[in-house]
């Protein structure tokens, strides 16, 4: 069954501390750990995890390892006292002085007021009895155990029923007077408003330590005889329920000199008693149990002399370690090592990526015509190439920047280096470094470099190119002007030798060869028509050529930008590089040393533990004839990282061992050899 | 070997067990769990108990089991409170009882348990009790022949158990003969006594209470039994307690039902010391004895016979002496077991580790995991980043393709000789199917048969009819390309995830492009784990390759290629038709566009513009676009193979990586199983089961002598392999599956190491180890073998190897005798047997019927009476015994003191406890500490419910009067005013020892205030009969002081001056005693044994005292002479006392005449005064001359 164990923080923090020898007792599937603090008023405040912890289970049981206030008495869990008043004994026979009848009568005179006189204090005795019980229930409720087993039990129903047995027995009436009052208590001054909304557990079992020894008693009890129903009642005025059960550990006193262990020895019992159910029939009501816990003290000397050996083991293999190191002679790094290694100058790049196209920069001169309008609107061409050289610029400026952004990518993985040899360098070796640092510093900030981001300077050289070439485009001729231009000049040519035509058709002997000087003028003319498109044309080309010329200017003054801050960033990179390797020299003992301090840190823990099982379980520490070669084999951690091992008990993994629980035939299984079996046994408290 | 077939035991009567109390419901529990199934049929199993906690293990029982909880968290008050009947005559109320809860256990009060069960059966709450017996009645048209059987089981010594199983026998009896008065009811009970419980209890206090309790048990059901035999009824001595019965709650009325029926037909007890006087060691194993026991009476094949030697019995109820209380007796089962199942997996467990080699060859199995560790510490030595650290697969290939070590070499020899082509195949294998999974893909069929045809070029020239359809064509390549885009990826994981997914078990899957096949040797053989691994990490490390190759493949040239046919592609350089000047085509839709539509022809500009050309163009394009098409669609659907393989091959190494990580330490755990399995088979003192060839030395040699001379190295089997494979498939599904759904119902995680690996051993045990599956009689001779052969080696110093040992069938058969033997005295009944009595004792065994037919040994020979059944295991053979015909009285523990002249013999250990305890009783519970151990506090005296012996119970009713005749002769009993205020009211008051008075109060609760009611009185008032011994013996002490002779004693003196004040009789005779009880009696109470004990009590009395004061040869004499002195001033009492002759003559008195023959037998006894004769002539005589005194009734009648 699901366990929640309740218990105050010094216990919680002695099962954290001493975990390294209790972790095996530990179910954690099966058991819960809730603090309780006992100051609290409130149940939620008392144990503020229980809700938490219990929420989903229908069925769990809780363990209480009681506070040590009644760890010197005989039942720890009597915290209240409780003493009847002094029941009045019935009066004795009044003997008659004489055989007489007057003797006769007044004996039975004074015997029938002594009776009278009884029964009165009989009535004054049950009073006297209620009041000094409620006292104790009162005292009761304010005991923090009560208060929190209160919310874990369902009180017994005392509803009363009709036969009134109250009447006729002065005792009945005085239990249903108790009850009711108990039922007020827990009621008013326990419970109150609070409400837990979780399921009250199954079993309630409370764990309380003793240092109590009084033979005395057991001599006592020994030579008297009881019977069952004599029973301390304990439970009736410490208010407690009958589903509770009651545990007693006997502890050594405080201070003994074997206390701690005693303390481990209670602590892994009650685990073990929270991970394992209880057997039927185990436990009654109403009863104090002893529970102990007892050990085959030679598998326990056994597995501390071995865990002391286990560890010195380790301790001789650090140590062997440490030798080794210490002896080792010191490795030396070469001048040329040095200057190949953290001297050299590192270049970081910083370049456009190479699928990028720049060719629209430049506009395109081919396909320009005679005209403006033919083959092509070139005043669209121009446009659109004006468009796409604009674009492009802007692209490579954008290229500019994350080829900036990917170099410093790369200057960051390039800015360190493995400075594992570092500390194998001399005083020479470093001044060395120290010198290329400072050159490179200085040659860093030798570097000019110009902002290239901004595209508006760009932009401004670029319109105005643009406006010269917007105006030649201007300028030009559309198609039809030239052809219309052209026919009007032929017409007009024509038009002048019209006289001469005029002049010879009626000879006709000059009008072949007229033909033919007109039609070479008009050949010529052509010609020359031609000529001038041309030209036209090749204004234009010109302008589009200075055009890409300051393009390329400007796509040199990116690249020229680039190639600063390259070498801006390969200075830096330098001085990085050398900086880390001059601090690790400065800041770093050499890896040896440091190996050295590492392992005397592990060693210090070892000891550390060593000194801890010591002082703890000393006394079985000291035949160490009975180590177990198969458990003394050293921990194998890796010694050269600085981390904090654990070093577990040598339980052997997987070994379970069946042992005897609480009552012959029920047995449980416990991952230790040195717990022979948890037993109980009743208590003897009668009242 | 086959699993038994065993036949279930049929019980054809109707059964019910009920269990009452912890313990009592645990044996129930325990019988309910032996039951097989098909068993239980007509049988039920009903549970009761106060303890909610013990109640609620019996309901967590995987048997059927009715439960009652008879308690709730009310107070015994509080019940009390609403339970007149028991408030008013028969709780023991007491303030220390009052504020119990009755849930926690009714705390060894018995009276307590019989309170909250009288609170269940008024509250109706018994109802499941109704419920279980009428379920056993139920129609199921079978005839229904025999009379239903009832078996209750409870301990004698706790509160619940005790407190109600007799109450409740009563009432189910009472129950069924109102119920189904056609049917008879046979109601066996075991009862465990106190002694069982001894290992629990370790305080003596608690130990008294307990035994006390039992005492009080035994008593009331001896007692109940005498009164439903009707012996009660019959007998005149005993007919004082014929009104002895029981009072129920009555549901809905406010009357009580009464009972008197026959609790138990057999009341079989189980006490610390069995038969053998042999003990057990703890409660656990008492149980589980009382269980086998009920098992073998009342499930078991034995039953008939057992039951038949009860028909017997029955005969002898009647016999002189027994009053019909022989009803008690003992039973005991045993078994003797050849643990098969268990010794086969003690040998799978060698053979396991012989398989796998054992720690050390374990070791081997994780030298390449170990490896990775090194290298990963390497690592962080050097301070590498996580992504620089050596992976685990590489290192694990690396490891073992370097290792020289003979198990890796194996590993690689047999399985991973073409590991690297085998990959290469499966890659293969899988991208082909993959294409296949595309290609088969309706919508991408669909639209590749429209397509088919682009595949190649198509000759335009010659085909005229295939001109014209270019765009039309590329409509249909982009229907293609999105039907690819659309469901490849879909159909390549439905592919992806079927092939890594399935479910086929490794040995039967042979495709090749299944993990499966790719972990299978070129002979077939599936691969070693290690070897999986290796190869499966090949697989992932290709795998991860792949996505990533196979994306890039997509991306950087399928896609880029694809996005060239786009209809938006910009590419003039490349679709430009050339013929035509006016338009320069940028895309493959442009060229399909710029091609004539059918029927169209090109002018002569085109054609000399080159228009012809376009088909090349078209041609290549539509070629190139297909398959670049076909290619997208494959590298689509193997992309998802390779990232669903890579992750669920990763999840399967991860499994592989954590089965390994425990596998060392569970190889090791082998050799702590085996322990633990040896150490549940080892015979306990006190176990009902031997198991035999259990022991360590024993196992090991069978094992040793089984093992398989045909080990191959380390490697497994083949069949394993694939098994563990499987295992590692199922459990990387599951895992999964929980990752997935959001609640899952079933944890079908498959350990592989318990349920593959050695579940495969178990099996392979089974299946190939004939030599161990023999039955339990070749098993003991088999035993026997085996410890010679041990003690040849331990002779021989012999380690291992062949041994022949010279065990003859004779030597065998002595061993199988001796363990047949103790297989007898294992099944001893529970109880002691009693000296000097005829044991009616049965000794059953019950085996196998296969054992018939065993050719070394004749099964009849060794267990003569044996039956051969077939329910029973072959490798069992089951003993039951038990022992009949005992009464309580005799048992050595319940008996009463006895003085023979042979010898004393002390009182028994249970008697001791109740005596010493119930004689502090007093008449009012409330003001004394001892409380009634009787379930009603009436039974406490000695008149109201029988003794077990009735020579005790005659002692203790002496006691009685006499302490009536001493309280009355030294007036400790007087007749006194009630009180100074009840003025007139006289009653007997009681002054004690203490010289303190107190009230004397009788059994129905009211003050004593008549004279035989002092009788009464003292009966249920043990504590005032021990007080007025200690105001005799008070007074002896005073006369010894002071030396006296018997005239001079106090009691002589007292005697002298006797009177009886309430019969105005001064001077009396002590003979007065008993006529004025006689006479004050109701006649309906007027037992003249009652008078004659009373009688001889006064005679006894005297004698005592002469005897104590005078020389014993002279107080015989005296005691005639004071004898006649009595008798003579008694005549006289009565001649002239009213209220003594009541108007009888002496003559004709029958007290006179009684007081007369017994002053008569007591002079009678030798040695006789020589004139007692005319002593008692003179005695008669006075008798006949007597006359009363008749002038008083004159005067008053007249």
């Amino acid at each position: 069954m699901f366990t929640v164990m309740i218990a105050e923080k010094p216990h919680l923090d002695s099962i954290h501390e001493y975990n390294i020898f209790l972790k095996p007792f530990v179910n954690k599937d099966k058991v819960a750990f809730c603090q309780w603090d006992r100051e609290a008023k409130t149940i939620r405040d008392a144990v503020p995890e229980l809700v938490r912890t219990v929420a989903r289970h229908e069925q769990w049981r809780v363990v209480i390892l009681c506070d040590e206030e009644g760890i010197e008495q005989r039942n720890p869990f009597e915290r209240v006292k409780y003493t009847a008043p002094e029941k009045p004994e019935a009066p004795k026979k009044v003997k008659p002085a004489s055989d007489s009848d007057d003797d006769r009568a007044a004996a039975q005179k004074a015997y029938d007021e002594a009776v009278e006189e009884y029964r009165i204090k009989v009535q004054e005795y049950y009073k006297a009895v209620l009041e000094a019980k409620t006292a104790a229930f009162r005292e009761a409720a304010s005991e923090p155990l009560v208060r929190l087993v209160t919310h874990f039990c369902e009180p017994p129903v005392v509803s009363g029923g009709h036969n009134n047995l109250a009447a006729s027995d002065p005792e009945f009436k005085g239990y249903l007077d108790e009850a009711r009052c108990k039922e007020e208590i827990r009621e008013k001054e326990i419970i109150g408003e609070e409400s837990l909304g979780i399921h009250m557990p199954a079993e309630v079992y409370c764990i309380a330590m003793r240092t109590y020894s009084d033979a005395q008693c057991d001599i006592d009890y020994s030579w008297s005889s009881y019977s069952s129903h004599q029973y301390s009642r304990f439970y009736d005025w410490n208010l407690y329920f009958d589903k509770m059960r009651y545990l007693i550990f006997d502890i050594l006193p405080k201070d003994h000199q074997n206390y701690t262990f005693d303390y481990i020895r209670f602590l892994y019992a009650a685990l073990l008693f929270a991970s394992n159910d209880v057997p039927a029939d185990s436990l009654r009501p109403n009863r104090v149990y002893r529970l102990d816990c007892v050990n085959d003290e030679d598998a326990l000397r056994r597995m501390m002399v071995s865990y002391s050996a286990k560890l010195a083991a380790t301790e001789e293999v650090i140590e062997a370690e440490i030798r080794n190191l210490e002896s080792k002679t010191k490795a030396k790094i070469t001048d040329h090592d040095v200057e190949a290694e953290y001297c050299t100058q590192v270049t970081v790049p910083v370049t456009v990526d190479a699928a990028f196209d720049d060719s629209g920069l430049y506009a395109d001169k081919k396909g320009i015509g005679l005209s403006f309008d033919c083959p092509k609107n070139e005043e669209y061409a121009w446009e659109t190439d004006y468009l796409e050289s604009e674009r492009t610029l802007y692209r490579l400026l954008k290229q500019v920047h994350r080829g900036l952004r990917k170099s410093v990518e790369s200057f960051h993985a390039m800015d360190s280096l493995d400075a594992s040899r570092a500390k194998q360098m001399n005083s020479f070796q470093v001044e060395d470094v120290k010198e290329f640092v400072a050159d490179s510093e200085l040659r860093m900030v030798e570097v000019q470099t110009r902002d290239v981001s901004d595209a508006g300077p760009f932009r401004k050289t670029m319109e105005e190119e643009d406006k010269v070439v917007r105006e030649k485009i201007d300028a030009r001729m559309t198609r039809i002007t030239t052809i219309a231009t052209g026919i009007a000049v032929l017409a007009v040519f024509l038009v002048g030798f019209v006289p001469l035509f005029m002049g010879n058709s009626s000879t006709g002997s000059y009008l072949g060869a007229s033909s033919a000087v007109v039609g070479a003028s008009l050949l010529l003319m052509l010609l020359v028509g031609i000529i001038c498109l041309y030209c036209l044309r090749g204004a234009l080309k010109q302008r589009i050529s200075d055009f890409n010329g300051v393009m390329g200017g400007i796509r040199g003054e990116i690249d020229g930008a680039m190639q600063q801050f390259s070498r801006y960033l390969s200075m830096a990179c330098n001085v990085m590089r050398g900086t880390s390797i001059i601090n690790y020299f400065n800041e770093h003992d050499d890896a040896d040393t440091l190996q050295i301090r590492i392992r005397r840190k592990h060693m210090d823990d070892i000891r550390r533990y060593r000194e801890e099982i010591t002082a703890v379980f000393g006394p079985y520490m000291t035949d160490l004839s009975f180590v177990d070669e198969q458990l003394t084999g050293p921990y194998l951690y890796d010694y050269s990282s600085p981390a904090d091992f654990d070093y577990p008990m040598p339980f052997t993994e997987g070994e379970k061992r069946q042992i005897e629980y609480m009552k012959a035939g029920s047995t449980i299984y416990v991952p230790v050899d040195f717990v022979k079996r948890i037993t109980v046994g009743l208590e003897e408290l009668y009242d | 070997m086959t699993k038994e077939n065993l036949k279930n035991n049929v019980v054809e009567a109707p059964t019910l067990f009920v269990g009452v109390g912890g313990t009592g419901s645990r044996i129930v529990k325990g019988v309910a769990e032996m039951c097989r199934k098909g068993e239980s049929e007509n049988v039920n199993f009903l549970c009761l108990d106060t303890n909610v906690n013990d109640l609620s293990n019996v309901a967590k029982s995987g048997a059927n089991i009715y439960y009652v909880q008879t308690s709730n968290t009310q107070t015994v008050g509080n019940y009390l409170d609403y339970d007149k009947d028991a408030l008013d005559n028969w709780f023991p109320k007491n303030a220390v009882l009052y504020d119990k809860t009755v849930s926690e256990g009714a705390g060894q009060v018995r009276a307590i348990s019989r309170l909250a069960l009288n609170s269940t059966i008024k509250t109706g709450k018994i109802s499941r009790l109704y419920d279980a017996v009428d379920d056993l009645f139920r129609k199921s048209g079978k005839e229904m022949k025999q009379a239903m059987r009832c078996v209750m089981v409870s301990t004698a010594s706790g509160g619940t158990g005790s407190g109600i199983v007799l109450p409740l026998a009563m009432f189910i009896r009472d129950y069924v003969n109102k119920k189904y008065p056609n049917t008879s009811l046979i109601v066996r009970s075991l009862i465990l006594l106190p002694e069982t419980l001894d290992s629990v209890i370790d305080s003596m206090a608690e130990r008294e209470s307990q035994r006390r309790n039992a005492y009080a048990t035994i008593k009331e059901i001896n007692a109940f039994m005498m009164k439903g035999s009707g012996f009660l009824d019959i007998d005149e001595d005993l007919k004082r307690y014929s009104g002895l019965h029981m009072d129920f709650a009555n549901p809905g009325t406010t009357e009580l039902k009464s009972l008197s029926l026959l609790p138990f037909d057999f009341c079989f007890l189980m006490d610390g010391q069995n038969a053998e006087d042999s003990t057990m060691i703890s409660v656990s194993q008492y149980e589980k004895q009382a269980s086998q026991a009920l098992y073998e009476q009342n499930i078991g094949p034995m039953q008939k016979k057992a039951f038949s030697v009860e028909d017997n019995i029955i005969k002898e109820m009647s016999n002189p002496g027994n009053y019909g209380r022989n009803r008690f007796g003992g039973i005991g089962a045993g078994v003797i077991r050849y643990p098969y199942e268990d010794i086969a997996d003690y040998i799978a467990y060698d053979w396991a580790m012989a398989s796998i080699g054992g720690e050390g060859e374990a070791a081997k199995w994780s030298k390449y995991d170990n490896e990775f560790e090194l290298k990963i510490k390497e690592a962080r030595k050097k301070g590498l980043a996580a992504s620089e650290s050596p992976k685990r697969s590489e290192v694990y290939i690396d490891k073992m393709n370097s290792s020289q070590d003979t198990f890796s070499k194996d590993l690689k020899a047999k399985f991973l000789k073409d590991a690297n082509k085998g990959v290469t195949r499966y890659f293969n294998a899988l991208a082909e199917q993959m294409h296949k999974a595309v290609s088969e893909n309706t919508m991408v069929l669909g639209a590749r048969n429209e397509v088919n045809h682009l595949a190649e070029e198509i000759d335009y020239k010659n085909n005229p009819e295939e001109r014209g359809k270019a765009l039309e064509n590329y409509r249909n390549l982009q229907t293609y390309q999105s039907a690819v885009q659309m469901c490849a990826k879909k159909a390549g994981e439905n592919m992806a995830e079927a092939i890594f997914f399935n479910e086929s078990k490794t040995i039967n899957e042979k495709k090749e492009y299944t993990l499966e096949a790719l972990l299978k040797n070129s002979y077939g053989e599936i691969c070693h784990p290690n070897a999986a691994r290796y190869v499966l990490y090949m697989v992932k490390n290709e795998m991860d390759k792949r996505v990533i190759s196979t994306q890039t493949k997509i991306n950087d040239i399928i896609m880029p290629n694809l996005d060239l046919y786009a209809p938006d592609a910009n590419d003039a350089g490349t679709f430009d038709a050339g013929y035509s000047r006016k338009k320069k085509e940028k895309n493959l839709q442009e060229l399909c566009e710029a091609e004539k539509a059918a029927g169209q022809d090109p002018n002569i500009l085109e054609k000399l513009g080159g228009y012809e050309k376009i088909y090349d163009t078209i041609n290549s394009c539509f070629t190139d676009y297909y398959s670049t098409i076909t290619n997208l669609g494959d590298a689509m659907a193997e992309l998802e193979a390779y990232r669903l393989g890579a992750e669920y091959v990763g999840e399967l190494n991860k499994m592989f990586e954590d089965f390994y990580q425990t596998f060392g330490e569970k190889v090791s755990a082998l050799l702590r199983r085996q322990d633990d399995l040896v150490d549940s088979l080892q015979f306990v003192k006190g176990d009902s089961v031997f198991n035999v060839c259990s022991g360590r030395d024993l196992l090991k040699e069978l094992s040793n002598s089984t093992r398989s001379k045909s080990e191959e190295g380390a490697l497994l089997d083949s069949e394993l392999n694939g098994k563990i494979f499987d295992a590692v498939k199922s459990n990387v599904a599951f895992q999964r599956e929980v990752r997935l759904a959001d609640v899952i119902e079933e944890d079908r995680r498959i350990d592989i190491f318990d349920d593959i690996l050695l579940e495969y051993f178990r099996s392979s045990v089974r299946s190939n180890c004939d030599s161990i599956d023999c039955n339990i009689v070749d098993a003991i001779a088999m035993e026997n073998r085996l410890q010679a052969r041990i003690k040849m080696r331990e002779e021989q110093g012999d380690e291992g190897g062949q041994l022949y040992d010279k065990v003859t069938a004779e030597d065998n058969k002595r061993h199988i005798l001796e363990m047949i033997a103790m297989g007898e005295r294992l099944s001893a009944p529970g109880i002691q047997r009693i000296t000097n009595e005829e044991a009616r004792e049965i000794k059953l065994c019950a085996y196998n019927r296969e054992l018939l037919g065993m050719r070394t040994f004749r099964i009849r020979d060794l267990i003569p009476k044996g039956e051969p059944v077939d329910t029973i295991s072959r490798y069992e053979l089951h003993f039951f015994n038990a022992l009949y015909n005992l009464t309580p009285d005799k048992l050595n523990k319940f008996a009463s003191p006895l003085k023979t002249e042979t010898g004393k013999k002390n009182a028994g250990l249970y008697h001791t406890a109740y005596t010493s305890y119930s004689r502090h009783i007093g008449p009012d519970s409330t003001k004394n500490m001892m409380i009634s151990t009787h379930i009603d506090k009436r039974w406490d005296s000695v008149a109201v419910m029988p003794e077990l012996d009735f020579d005790y119970q005659n002692r203790r009713i002496m006691k009685i009067h006499k302490a009536m005749i001493y309280g009355l002769i030294y007036d400790a009993i007087s007749y006194r005013k009630l009180s100074a205020a009840a003025n007139g009211k006289m009653v007997f008051k009681y002054e004690n020892s203490d010289e303190r008075e107190e009230e004397m109060i009788v059994s129905n609760g009211t003050p004593c205030d008549e004279f035989f009611e002092v009788l009464d009185a003292l009966y249920i008032s043990s504590a005032i009969v021990e007080d007025i011994d200690k105001i005799k013996e008070k007074n002896r002490r005073r006369d010894m002081i002071h030396k006296s002779n018997y005239k001079d004693t106090m009691f002589a003196k007292a005697v002298e001056h006797f009177k009886v004040s309430i019969l105005n009789e001064n001077n009396a005779s002590l003979f007065v005693i008993p006529m004025g009880y006689y006479n004050t009696l109701p006649n309906s109470q007027r037992f003249l044994s009652e008078i004659a004990a009373m009688v001889e009590a006064v005679i006894d009395v005297l004698r005592d005292e002469l005897n104590m004061w005078e020389q014993p040869q002279d107080a015989k004499f005296l005691l005639c002479t004071e004898l006649q002195k009595q008798f003579e001033k008694f005549l006289k009492n009565y001649e002239k006392n009213k209220m003594l002759n009541m108007g009888v003559e002496a003559s004709e008195n029958e007290v006179i005449n009684l007081i007369y023959r017994k002053i008569r037998n007591a002079m009678s006894i030798t040695p006789e005064p020589d004139d007692f004769e005319d002593v008692l002539m003179h005695l008669r005589e006075l008798i006949n001359e007597s006359r009363i005194n008749r002038t008083e009734d004159n005067a008053s009648e007249s």
